[in-house]
């Protein structure tokens, strides 16, 4: 059934409803006591990176390789036929004979939803330019799953860079289909942008948006720091205002309640305090460990035959 | 025949496009091509109209629209009209649809949208613009790559024989 669905792939956390979401959460819990490491044999995947990635690509490699299959691809458009003029979808057109599934990340808005249509095997998306990056939405919710034990009535704040950060914008989409109250923190230039706040209108989801994040620590069960992304900025100038925006600082974890947990898709630059690294709050390097388990579902649900 | 009526002339045959939103006359003629039509036309703004407080007609003779011209007229004004006429009658009548998707019209000015990317050899990705149509009053679409959402007085279309041309005009 999954599979039928997302025939294309993965392109945009809007593919998804409730069902889809706790199908895919569910099938990630029975991957941490999986035994079967030849459910992907024979099978290839491709990762290609126009941007750089730590976490995202080398999670999907991983979990390919755990499930038995192989990987192909490249890190950088410097070293692809890119550099030398092809067209992106070209690019898709060849490399989808060497595989069975192509993760792609390109610095282009709908660059994935282009791969999808000239492509016969399904696409990933792994971020697109400031648009969306649905797998790191989808292993968010599995992570406040685990850690919170629900995701219906939590108040979850998102901070930081919501005005470029695709990863926020993939994770709005998909707290849609839950009963929370969302709270956007940002600096004013970054504010969440309108297709998500009219989507989420649409969808009769309350949100609020704010500037100052102290006020709300006692009531946040979640809080998802982003990081302000220099590379989106066409202004430098306009970078430096906002980059120390907000410092999430070790004292301010005083407030916030025993089950808190706070968040971060990472890479982090000063955004967190190093000294916060310690608290059992700060799960943010847990979440990728739920990372490469969502990723071997996804893996498994489009490729498995 | 309401006196108005009577200031916009006849046509033998050709095509009336009625109930354009006023102020909207021009750009329609702009973006359709027809301006550059050789044929007689004439054309009335902020006439008064019995259903809606002002409205502009054109009349075209000689001329029939095609389906791109229709849906642009659908676009910049949903409630138009047009009628086909022949031996000064009218022949066909029919209401203006928009579209759900609008394919090819519009620019997507997002910069960073797949549609706008330039490859190093100057060329770009094979694809065409592609726009959801959100809402039709008022207008709101969305681009299908980029996901960026326009409103009608926000949208750029792609006009033949100029690269782009934006709306200026608003609503009434």
């Amino acid at each position: 059934m999954f599979k039928e669905k997302f025939g294309e792939g993965i392109i945009s956390a809007k593919q998804f409803n409730r069902e889809d979401i706790e199908y895919l959460l569910k099938k990630s819990r029975e991957m941490v006591n999986s035994t079967n490491t030849n459910l992907l044999k024979g099978k290839i995947l491709a990762t290609l990176f126009f941007e750089p990635s730590t976490r995202t690509r080398l999670s999907f490699e991983s979990a390919m390789y755990r499930l038995g299959g192989n990987v192909i691809g490249f890190q950088s458009g410097e070293v692809s036929s890119i550099k030398k003029g092809e067209s992106l979808a070209d690019t898709i057109r060849t490399v989808e004979n060497y595989c069975d599934c192509i993760v792609i990340r390109h610095s282009m808005e709908g660059a994935a939803k282009l791969a999808s249509r000239f492509s016969e095997v399904p696409i990933i998306n792994a971020g697109s330019g400031s648009g969306e990056h649905p797998t790191q939405a989808l292993l968010d919710l599995l992570t406040i799953k685990e850690e919170c034990g629900k995701l219906d009535g939590l108040n979850i704040g998102i901070m930081g860079d919501l005005k470029y950060g695709r990863t926020v914008h993939s994770l709005a989409v998909l707290f849609s289909n839950f009963n929370v109250n969302l709270y956007f923190i940002s600096p004013k230039e970054l504010t969440i942008r309108n297709q998500e706040k009219e989507f989420l209108i649409q969808r009769q989801i309350k949100f609020k948006e704010v500037i100052q994040y102290r006020s709300l620590l006692d009531l946040l069960d979640v809080l998802y720091m982003t990081r302000i992304q220099r590379e989106r900025f066409v202004d430098v100038e306009e970078y430096e205002k906002v980059k120390n925006v907000y410092i999430f600082k070790q004292e301010d974890l005083v407030n916030t309640k025993n089950t808190f947990i706070l968040m971060h898709p990472l890479p982090r630059i000063t955004e967190i305090s190093p000294d916060v690294d310690s608290s059992k709050k700060a799960i943010y390097f847990k979440q990728t460990s739920y990372g490469l388990m969502m990723r071997k579902a996804i893996l498994a649900e489009l490729l498995a035959d | 025949m309401s006196e108005d009526k009577l200031k916009i002339e006849k046509i033998r045959k050709g095509t009336v496009i009625d109930h354009i939103n006023a102020g909207y006359a021009l750009t329609i003629l702009d973006l359709t091509g027809i301006a550059e039509s050789p044929n007689l036309m004439t054309i009335g703004i902020n006439v008064l109209s019995k259903k809606i407080p002002k409205k502009d007609i054109i009349k075209i003779e000689n001329v029939f629209l095609n389906e791109i011209q229709m849906q642009q007229i659908s676009i910049l004004s949903p409630n138009a009209t047009i009628s086909l006429i022949e031996d000064y009658k009218v022949i066909e009548k029919k209401k203006v649809k928009i579209p759900e998707i609008i394919k090819k019209l519009i620019v997507c000015q997002n910069i960073t949208c797949i549609t706008n990317a330039e490859l190093p050899s100057g060329g770009k990705e094979p694809i065409d613009t592609e726009f959801t149509v959100l809402t039709e009053k008022p207008l709101k679409i969305q681009c299908v790559y980029c996901d960026r959402i326009y409103k009608l007085d926000e949208i750029t279309f792609i006009s033949k024989g100029r690269k782009e041309k934006k709306i200026k005009q608003q609503i009434l």
